[in-house]
């Protein structure tokens, strides 16, 4: 086992862990840290699968999103001490609905993993061919050419989504007294 | 590595993505669950794209759904900090406005 397929490994691992961690802690601000631990663990697991702009680009929305989550999470936690409190619904009725979700979270999670794992003509991926190595080593500059060419039209529309989704950030941030 | 342990990780940080949204009461850790599922999506595909590395068609799809992701946080927190000034809650179970 090589030193990439151990890091890959351990990535993989602190990924499931941050994210079970995420699924069941009561503290939000624990969370967000947890879910910063995660999001970096899957940049470190595409970098292994040789996807770089992806991982830099989930690596920078692990930055943004930790940012806003922690800001939201300390804020909420201020005001109402959410972090220990739990939800006003009956117990029984809240055990009720975290146990369905966390049944159907397994379904869907085994039947995912099945339908992935019954698709024929699979190969490795770390490790590969160096054919195969030395495509994926241009393919940063085939994306990039692919986006101003061939998906120029997609390319603008992400950036007219992106640019209405900050102007609509501050116009609901906006106090009702900004209006006048 | 085979591909198999990527896309079986795809399928669990899936699950556990749909479970935490599913069976959290905060809005910020219904977000952080579907992120967590986004994330599942992504490395699937980023898998898959090593059967195909020739083409990138793909991988422009998957920085489509990541700056969704990032979309759907920033709205998300945007609308939690809203409606907690409205309505001084972020739980789920106290919005029931369109039950009526």
């Amino acid at each position: 086992m090589t030193l990439l397929e151990v890091m890959t490994f351990l990535f993989m691992v602190l990924c499931v862990l941050s994210a079970t961690y995420i699924a069941f802690a009561r503290d939000l601000l624990r969370s967000s840290i947890a879910f910063f631990v995660e999001l970096f663990s899957v940049s470190g697991v595409l970098l292994s699968l040789k996807a770089d702009y992806l991982a830099l680009a989930i690596f920078g929305v692990a930055l943004m999103g930790t940012v806003l989550l922690l800001y939201f999470a300390s804020v909420v936690s201020s005001n109402l001490r959410e972090v220990f409190r739990q939800p006003s619904t009956k117990a029984s009725t809240r055990h009720l609905t975290r146990g369905l979700g966390v049944v159907l979270g397994i379904a869907v999670g085994v039947s995912i993993a099945w339908a992935f794992l019954s698709v024929s003509k699979l190969r490795p991926v770390v490790g590969a061919s160096q054919s195969a190595a030395s495509a994926l080593k241009a393919d940063v500059h085939v994306l990039g050419d692919k986006m101003l060419t061939d998906h120029l039209a997609v390319f603008e529309l992400f950036g007219v989504l992106v640019l209405l989704t900050v102007v609509g950030t501050g116009l609901l941030l906006r106090k009702p007294d900004d209006a006048n | 590595m085979q591909i198999e342990l990527y896309l079986v990780l795809s399928a669990v940080l899936v699950g556990i993505g749909i479970a935490s949204a599913l069976s959290r009461g905060s809005i910020l850790a219904v977000i952080m669950g579907l992120t967590t599922a986004g994330m599942g999506a992504l490395v699937a595909m980023a898998a898959f794209h090593q059967n195909e590395p020739n083409s990138s068609d793909g991988m422009f799809f998957a920085l489509c759904v990541a700056t969704m992701i990032l979309n759907t946080i920033i709205l998300g927190c945007t609308l939690t900090y809203r409606r907690f000034m409205a309505s001084g809650t972020t739980n789920i179970g106290e919005k029931n406005e369109l039950r009526h």
